[in-house]
């Protein structure tokens, strides 16, 4: 799915980084480099790239780049090489809450050690709302293993939610998501050792109990004027040829016409899509299926539909996503 | 939870069914509508929630009643108003013939809603715009609490 570059460098400064590029070309990184931090800019707009490292000895350009690197939206975590004594790096600059290594400049072998990093992580788990706020203690999480306590685990997330200044529609819209990602989740995710789905024909009148290795996990933030929701379940079978013809089809018609037939995680992952703005799946095959929702509560969202879509699939084999 | 209830009465020719509560799993709809009139007005301004089980049950509901009797949508709640705009078939043939507006008051940290007439909307030019109201408490500006091109977009399948 994923069509953007593999890296996105953005060196800022006078430091140089052939050497670097040159080590991620040569285990099949794609790389491109971008050298003004409003070409940042125009990069976000495109597909979301893997990885992104941002370079820089100028403090003022680090401070720039700060907002704009979370919408490259990277899957691996985010490097910055920095001469800037570190001190100075972590009181000075916007974009020490995104980074997840801050290497020095002058490190002993420090190419060698990005691209090991760089590939350790490629197969490490990408999933979980950690990667999409700055500070993880706003994550708020629960197990959900039983669709008759349904209301029980909206109860409890929402009581996260309601401590900030969110309102009416916007909590109904985190009420229905919050809905449909516990019956997806226990209905529609678990399969048996075959691939299987157990209960997804079943009707949604009879309780099922998942038991402790079946359940999924539901966890909230809310940060910046924005609610993320996640339901994270640990058997990876949302079906990605499926997923992306139905989405396609999401985007390009406003309504869904509704078939009579039993179960199916369609109408479902279609309201989350609708009423979300930011719209995640990440699916490893048979380790986990992931959907995160992000409902923003700004007011310039109050009156503009924006949605945007990512999913992430790991492939056999590989493991790239 | 609001539990899901209805009542039933006949008032000259017409059936008035009223419907509360949230429309999910856990909700019969098909007694319902037996032994009704021809004509049926189903009151939706109690329904609190809708799920994709109860999606799925309604329209298969909606879809075979309104085969055979004369079905109208009154005072839809905001949430009934979300499904008829995201499901093409969410009303089979029946028509909304009311419909409520939401609105916010962010002085009070209240929600609103008021009472709209279908025709009222279709004789308006586009793009359509939620009426202003104010607050009946602090008597401010009210703010519509959803996006009008999306709140409306239903009217365009009546006007055609």
């Amino acid at each position: 799915m994923q069509s953007g570059p593999d890296i996105v460098l953005l060196n800022f400064g006078t430091m140089d980084t052939n050497a670097l590029v040159m080590a991620l070309q040569g285990i099949g990184y794609n790389v491109i480099c971008c050298h003004n931090v409003n070409d940042v800019g125009l990069l976000a707009g495109t597909d979301p790239c893997r990885g992104c490292i941002v370079v820089s000895d100028n403090e003022g350009e680090l401070d720039n780049v700060g907002g704009k690197v979370k919408n490259l939206k990277p899957v691996l975590p985010l490097f910055v090489i920095t001469n800037i004594p570190l001190v100075v790096f972590l009181e000075n600059t916007l974009i020490k809450g995104y980074s997840d290594h801050i290497v020095n400049a002058d490190a002993p072998d420090l190419v060698k050690w990005v691209v090991e990093n760089v590939k350790k992580n490629e197969v490490s788990d990408y999933s979980g709302l950690g990667h999409y706020v700055v500070d993880k203690k706003n994550i708020h999480s629960i197990r959900i293993s039983n669709s008759k306590n349904k209301e029980e685990y909206i109860h409890k997330i929402m009581k996260h939610i309601k401590d900030n200044p969110v309102h009416g529609r916007k909590l109904h819209d985190v009420e229905d998501i919050l809905d449909e990602m516990i019956t997806n989740a226990i209905y529609n995710a678990p399969v048996d050792m075959m691939g299987r789905f157990l209960f997804q024909g079943q009707d949604r009148k009879d309780a099922v109990v998942l038991n402790d290795s079946q359940a999924a996990t539901l966890s909230c933030a809310v940060e910046n004027g924005q609610i993320f929701l996640s339901v994270k379940d640990p058997f990876g079978s949302l079906c990605k040829s499926k997923l992306i013809t139905y989405l396609s089809k999401c985007y390009k018609d406003n309504q869904v016409y509704v078939e009579n037939k039993k179960g199916g995680a369609g109408i479902g992952l279609h309201k989350i899509f609708r009423l979300s703005h930011n719209f995640v799946v990440n699916i490893d095959p048979g380790r986990f299926s992931e959907v995160i929702a992000c409902v923003s509560f700004r007011p310039e969202c109050q009156t503009q539909e924006t949605v945007t879509l990512d999913l992430f699939v790991k492939e056999a084999g590989n493991g790239k996503v | 939870m609001e539990k899901f209830e209805y009542t039933k009465e006949n008032i000259d020719d017409v059936t008035l069914v009223r419907l509360n509560g949230n429309i999910d799993e856990d909700c019969y709809l098909k007694d319902i509508f037996v032994n009704t009139l021809d004509r049926i007005a189903i009151d939706l301004s109690g329904i609190a929630r809708i799920n994709s089980c109860g999606i799925r049950t309604w329209v298969n509901v909606i879809g075979q009643l309104t085969e055979t009797k004369n079905v109208i949508f009154i005072e839809c709640s905001p949430v009934v108003m979300r499904q008829f705009n995201m499901i093409a078939n969410f009303g089979g043939r029946g028509v909304v013939q009311s419909f409520h507006l939401p609105y916010f008051c962010e002085r009070c940290n209240k929600e609103f809603v008021f009472h709209a007439e279908t025709r009222d909307y279709l004789a308006r030019e586009l793009p359509l715009k939620a009426d202003i109201y104010t607050c009946p408490e602090c008597s401010g500006q009210l703010e519509f609490d959803d996006i009008e091109a999306k709140y409306f977009n239903f009217l365009t399948f009546y006007k055609k």
